[in-house]
């Protein structure tokens, strides 16, 4: 069924561009104020941990995905069953991932285009995205992140004339109680999310080194999104970060170097374009796939136009306006994604290990057939 | 056929973009727009806010010439005055190059955070923008009053605002940065002020001297002497000149222009007590000496020396009294520096700080470095 095939290193810039997503314009960790980035370090290593279970979940099973590995596992009606909640999990996601864009924009820069407008456009985007398959989006990861690292160095140290170091002291200033939350929210948003990844990664070309590929992306992205964050908050100040929507917009557009270099929060908006396209893409082809296991479809590819266009409606209607999805995103996401990205596939993981274990008892020498005949 | 039938498609298709996808959802074309470069906000005595809006007009007959026009416009909130004055230029003004925001006196010490909403928040006002108190009746006729280089008076305060570091006589502050401080309780936050000053006849703009905040209010305001020592405190001198009247007990005026200036700020405890550690390390070198004393040679220089050490000393520690007794406005930022440098003792004294500031004892020490002498080795004399 599945023949698309990605190497390792186009998943690693998968990943990251998935990881860098919407972060890198909203921001994470901002309760933490000006000891951000330090919860978002620690997210990072305790993200470590969730991650080797992905990779272990998926490299028990090569060339299989989160939904078939659950058949697999839990029969035909329980594996389906327990798929539902990640496909609703990737399919909101992609809305509200798209939601953002959409408010991006109509913030930022076209306040009297409704906000439809950017949404639709921006989802038909992703959907023929989606719809070239993973391959070609793992491919276009490959040009884009050379666009977007190109860009993060360049205006990272443009910056420099403007930030404040000032700004950061005193570390851990912000009490424990802070941190701990900021920590919470880094790591719901981004890095938990790479949980789409086990529903698409059934197309990676070698099988040992799915955990090396989820760790180094995760390492890679999330130094990044520290030290970013390290650079608002020299340039911002914890106070304007929580006041402003958009932190990176605002920081950028800050830079005036001799009159001349100005006005270039731009590359923010294109960071953000190329890195939430291929995210969106992502979690639709996640959406997709699921479906179509669930109700039994070969291709899940005439099934990416269908959800694409329901995200866009469910983008469009998921909230009133921009203060009730920055409410949203900061507040209750946290809580809400945690169960999909940590207790799921964590009891997954365990009952699948027991499983493993208990057949490996059972009957040592057909294991080792098994293993023989599926390498 | 097949052929055909491709081209046939692709054409159909570019026409179909032709007619739906050229032009944007809300083009606006630049002869549409008024430019404007600046504005200043007064309130009248109802309560309602009076903008006057400098907009560049460009001229049309192929050399490019621009000018002011002024256009008047109230609202009883700031945008409303903002988007009333379309009907009276009949084009929608532009924010986005604007350089000046100047806030009459009487509003800012109401509540200058009340107008400076709109620009913090909308998408199109930018946030380099100069923020200047007037110290004039209104705002209004600071920024009609004739521009003495560039017709444009804001773009002339631009130019001003930008040459901060060689005059150090008022503080280099962009609208976000006052917004930081806003944001920041214990801070006060400043904002230069501008004033009207006759010359050839024509009134022109002025600006120098420090406008003091405390919260979103105006309490108060500084020289430009008292400023450039206050700027010593910020560790914010770049720049500017050194007065020393009959220095050192002769007659003669001595003028030391800023090469360098470090000040170094640190809290320490010293026998229980907390105080504010300053340390300016000033590069000089002597600019000017009007009169005949020999202030070149050694014992000259340290003379002169000494005494521009305790001059600057004097004059810092007179504004500081002036400033902590009478307006109890931490424009240093010093509890800033207690909670970056002493993060436990800032956590105690946090929502005393007033109090606490208003003993806040300063430990002091310049030291000048007189580098050279410009040009010459002597001063100019009549030869004996």
């Amino acid at each position: 069924m599945n023949k698309e095939k990605i190497s390792d290193i186009q998943s690693v810039k998968l990943m990251i561009l998935f990881i860098f997503g919407s972060t890198l314009v909203i921001g994470t960790g901002g309760e933490a104020g000006r000891d951000a980035w330090i919860s978002i370090f620690i997210a990072v290593i305790l993200a470590i941990p969730i991650y080797l279970v992905y990779s272990r979940i998926l490299s028990l099973f090569p060339g299989k995905d989160l939904f078939e590995i659950l058949e697999l596992n839990f029969g035909k009606f329980f594996g389906r069953i327990i798929s539902l909640p990640f496909i609703w999990f990737a399919f909101h996601l992609g809305a509200l991932v798209l939601r953002n864009f959409g408010e991006f924009i109509s913030t930022v820069g076209l306040p009297e285009t409704p906000k439809i407008v950017p949404i639709i456009i921006f989802g038909l985007l992703c959907i023929w995205g989606a719809k070239a398959g993973i391959e070609t989006l793992a491919k276009c990861s490959e040009y884009f992140i050379i666009f977007v690292v190109f860009l993060l160095i360049v205006f990272s140290f443009l910056t420099i004339p403007i930030i404040d170091t000032d700004n950061i002291f005193p570390v851990l200033g912000s009490g424990y109680k802070e941190i701990m939350s900021g920590i919470l929210s880094a790591f719901t948003f981004p890095f938990g999310e790479v949980v789409i990844f086990m529903m698409i990664f059934s197309s990676l070309r070698s099988k040992s080194s799915t955990s090396k590929v989820f760790i180094s992306a995760l390492l890679l992205s999330g130094v990044t999104i520290a030290l970013l964050s390290v650079r608002n908050i020299m340039i911002l100040g914890p106070d304007t970060i929580e006041a402003v929507y958009f932190p990176s917009y605002f920081a950028i557009g800050r830079v005036n170097i001799g009159n001349f270099l100005q006005r270039m929060e731009i590359a923010v908006t294109v960071v953000f374009i190329l890195s939430g396209f291929i995210k969106i893409a992502l979690c639709l082809t996640a959406t997709a796939r699921g479906v179509a296991r669930v109700i039994g479809f070969d291709d899940y590819k005439i099934l990416i136009t269908p959800t694409g266009l329901l995200m866009v409606n469910l983008a469009r209607n998921i909230y009133e306006d921009i203060v009730e999805m920055f409410d949203w995103a900061f507040k209750v996401w946290p809580y809400y994604a945690f169960p999909f990205q940590v207790i799921l596939p964590v009891l997954i993981w365990i009952f699948i290990e027991l499983k493993q274990r208990a057949k490996n008892k059972a009957n040592t020498t057909e294991v080792t057939i098994d293993d023989g005949s599926s390498g | 056929m097949v052929k055909n039938n491709k081209l046939f498609c692709v054409i159909t298709m570019l026409i179909c973009s032709c007619i739906i996808f050229t032009g944007c959802w809300n083009y606006r074309e630049v002869e549409q727009l008024a430019i404007a470069s600046g504005v200043a906000v007064d309130e009248k005595s109802d309560g309602i806010t009076h903008l006057t809006i400098e907009v560049v007009n460009i001229g049309r007959d192929g050399k490019a010439t621009y000018e002011p026009k002024y256009i008047e416009s109230d609202g009883y909130t700031f945008f409303e005055a903002a988007r009333k004055a379309v009907t009276k230029e009949g084009k929608k003004i532009y924010w986005s190059h604007a350089k000046v925001v100047i806030i009459s006196e009487e509003i800012a010490r109401k509540d200058i955070a009340k107008y400076l909403d709109f620009l913090f928040r909308d998408a199109e006002t930018r946030e380099d923008i100069w923020l200047l108190i007037s110290k004039e009746k209104t705002a209004g006729e600071i920024l009609q009053s004739k521009g003495m280089l560039k017709p444009i008076v804001s773009f002339q305060i631009d130019d001003a605002m930008r040459s901060q570091k060689s005059i150090t006589r008022f503080p280099f502050i962009q609208l976000y940065e006052f917004f930081d401080r806003l944001f920041y309780k214990q801070v006060a936050p400043i904002l230069p002020t501008i004033n009207l000053v006759e010359q050839h006849g024509e009134k022109s703009t002025h600006v120098g001297g420090t406008a003091i905040f405390k919260g979103e209010k105006l309490i108060g305001f500084l020289n430009e002497e008292d400023t450039k020592s206050m700027l010593w405190l910020r560790d914010e001198v770049k720049g500017g000149l050194i007065i020393l009247k009959n220095a050192a007990g002769t007659d003669d005026n001595v003028t030391l222009e800023i090469y360098k200036s470090k000040s170094k700020i640190t809290p320490i405890v010293q026998e229980g007590v907390l105080k504010m550690k300053v340390e300016v390390d000033v590069d000089v070198s002597v600019g000017e000496i009007m009169g005949t004393s020999d202030f070149i040679s050694s014992p000259g220089r340290q003379k002169l020396k000494a005494f521009a050490e305790k001059r600057v000393e004097e004059d810092i520690n007179t504004m500081y009294t002036l400033v902590r007794d009478n307006y109890n406005a931490d424009v240093f930022g010093f509890g800033r520096n207690i909670e970056m440098k002493m993060p436990d003792v800032w956590k105690q004294i946090k929502d005393d700080w007033d109090n606490f500031y208003a003993e806040l004892e300063l430990e002091l020490n310049v030291k000048v470095n007189i580098r050279g002498s410009a040009t010459t080795r002597v001063p100019l004399k009549a030869g004996k």
